[in-house]
């Protein structure tokens, strides 16, 4: 294992357990799909080191993996996350929970292209990449899915 | 609608309620990749996901229900380790040791109120034999100090242990004014420290429900309430929606919510108490989510997208006399807003035509004269359908209405073939603003 390969997943692990999560994953499927995904980059480590952005490649591999694991389960149902059960004090549990309802309610399409652009901080050419779609789509699709994330009344705006 | 800045703010709040645990360390070797035993790790991972994914379709067979189940039990949950929330950690080693369980304590440190229970290892729901042990993590004051702020929720839990009958009343004024689910009662002090008078739909009760929530998955998943308390200031209300009533707008409050939270699904109960001099003289209780009707208010029915593009297109061409828009609709050319015309002036075909330098296109250019010279039926999306088209600046930021709908072109020949006209509508299915968009050579 290079030393890179090391320092990323140390480095990017658990931001890539939280967009699993935040895709739909249940926190323990989440955390084999990042499993996997991480298997199938070590493979390649080398190209993917190289790649201004590695993140864009591991998110592609991570999406696709992930839509794998859709593809094969019951009606595309992806089970219920486990949360931990005791209070969260330095976090905003309310909002960030009425967040990851207003996600669950959204198209995968939708849901897809907010975590990518707002969470995994991807641009909208690496996130045309990884979905493999136009960047006009990526465009008019988070223009869609913000317009839809902003009607949602449980979500309170910060400021 | 949300900026971009907004967006990420938001995704950070929800990621940030996903508490990772820590993977093994990597370990670094000489830097030779071990090649035979990736397809090893991979082929595992891979069977994982798979053994998981047939699980779940043995256990959600057609006919069942496939969401998860919210039980509301204090009892053991399907034979398995009862939940400990709202125990304090008597009464929660107790409660185990009573259902044959032999517990050993460990301190779990937090900045929170000492002494309360904050779950067990194994976790709820994990089937055991008598005799087995649990650990029972307990919070106690970090051994470091840590804590810059004194734990606000200490009166939360006494009221939830008041409320589930393991606990004193707390400090009520001698007169209390409850609010449920915008019901108002009045109780005296005396009436409200006794659990008794509150009757079976109180606010009480209610509380004691969402306490004992558990949230039960297949494969022996279950989730157990969170509790969150926030202090209030009684100009802002997050969560859920309706508000506080009018006579304690302003007020100060400590907002406690608890709540089951999953994908997909959201159980949760909010609580605002109102003190002076740290009795408590009101209490607010609204309930949200599955199975309350009561309490969650009946969503207007979404205008269908399709409806609002076919009338659009059958207006464009001549087939409808009405339009159904906002007091004006804003008019876009390649995203870049050209005018606004009023509702009254709609019905002039003539004030939706525009003309700027754009995609090679002559003057006038006209959502309704595209639509009305286009001879086949457009695709109808809510996104924008191909990259062939010359968008001139960003989408617009404030085009009135929340929602959208396109008209495109379903496979242009080429792209000075392609169009798309955008509609923005608001949430009764006015139209407030169009966009028209040409491929570009």
């Amino acid at each position: 294992v290079s030393l890179d390969f090391a320092e990323y997943v140390a480095a990017r692990r658990s931001a890539l357990v939280r967009s699993a999560v935040l895709l739909g994953c249940s926190l323990e499927d989440a955390e084999d799909l990042v499993q996997v995904t991480l298997t199938k980059c070590l493979t390649s480590w080398r190209r993917v080191s190289r790649a201004e952005r590695p993140d864009a490649y591991v998110y592609r591999v991570l999406l696709n993996a992930f839509r794998d694991g859709r593809a094969r389960r019951w009606h595309g149902e992806i089970p219920t996350t486990e949360l931990p059960d005791r209070p969260m004090p330095d976090v905003d549990v309310a909002t960030g929970l009425a967040v990851r309802c207003a996600l669950a309610a959204l198209a995968h399409d939708h849901r897809e292209i907010l975590v990518l652009r707002f969470y995994a901080d991807l641009s909208e050419r690496e996130t045309a990449d990884v979905l493999g779609v136009p960047a006009g789509t990526v465009k008019s699709r988070t223009a869609r899915a913000l317009s839809l994330l902003s009607a949602n009344q449980n979500i309170v705006r910060s400021g | 609608m949300l900026t971009e800045s907004e967006a990420r703010d938001l995704l950070a709040r929800a990621a940030a309620t996903i508490e990772v645990p820590p993977g093994a360390p990597v370990a670094v070797g000489t830097g030779r990749p071990r090649r035979t035993l990736v397809p090893v790790m991979a082929a595992a991972a891979a069977s994982a996901l798979i053994i998981a994914a047939v699980a779940l379709m043995q256990e959600r067979q057609p006919g069942q229900a496939s969401g998860p189940q919210v039980s509301d039990t204090a009892a053991p949950v399907a034979s398995g380790i009862p939940s400990v929330f709202a125990y304090d950690a008597d009464s929660a080693e107790q409660m185990l040791t009573d259902a044959g369980l032999v517990v050993t304590r460990k301190p779990s440190y937090t900045c929170l109120t000492p002494g309360r229970a904050v779950g067990t290892k194994p976790a709820t729901g994990a089937r055991f034999e008598p005799g087995d042990p649990v650990t029972l993590f307990v919070t106690e004051p970090s051994p470091i100090d840590l804590c810059i702020a004194p734990a606000k929720d200490a009166l939360a839990w006494q009221l939830l242990d008041f409320a589930n009958g393991r606990g004193l009343a707390p400090r009520f004024a001698s007169e209390v004014t409850v609010y449920v689910n915008g019901q108002r009662t009045t109780l005296s002090g005396e009436e409200a420290a006794d659990a008794g008078t509150w009757g079976p739909e109180s606010a009480l009760s209610l509380l004691a429900t969402a306490s004992r929530q558990v949230l039960r998955e297949g494969g022996g998943l279950t989730t157990t309430p969170v509790l969150a308390v926030h202090r209030d200031d009684g100009t802002r209300f997050a969560c859920g929606g309706s508000g506080l009533p009018d006579e304690l707008a302003g007020r100060e409050s400590l907002w406690l919510t608890i709540e089951i939270p999953t994908d997909g699904l959201w159980s949760c109960t909010f609580a605002n108490l109102y003190r002076t001099d740290g009795q408590i003289d009101a209490i607010v209780v609204r309930t949200w989510g599955m199975g309350d009707a009561q309490a969650t208010p009946e969503p207007e029915p979404d205008p269908d997208p399709d409806g609002i593009g076919t009338r659009f297109l059958a207006y464009a061409r001549g087939e409808a006399d009405e339009l159904p828009v906002d007091t004006a609709v804003q008019l876009y050319l390649g995203n870049q807003y050209q005018k606004t015309i009023s509702a009254a002036d709609v019905s002039d075909r003539s004030r939706w035509d525009l003309c700027a330098p754009y995609a090679e296109r002559s003057c006038p250019m006209s959502a309704l004269t595209t639509l009305r010279e286009f001879r086949q039926d457009p695709a109808v999306t809510d996104f924008l359908p191909d990259a062939c088209l010359d968008i001139l600046v960003d989408e617009p930021t404030d085009p009135g209405g929340n929602r959208m709908v396109v008209l495109g072109v379903p496979e242009p020949q080429s792209c000075m073939d392609d169009f798309a006209v955008q509609l923005w509508y608001d949430d009764v299915g006015q139209i407030t603003a169009v966009n028209l968009l040409f491929g570009s050579p």
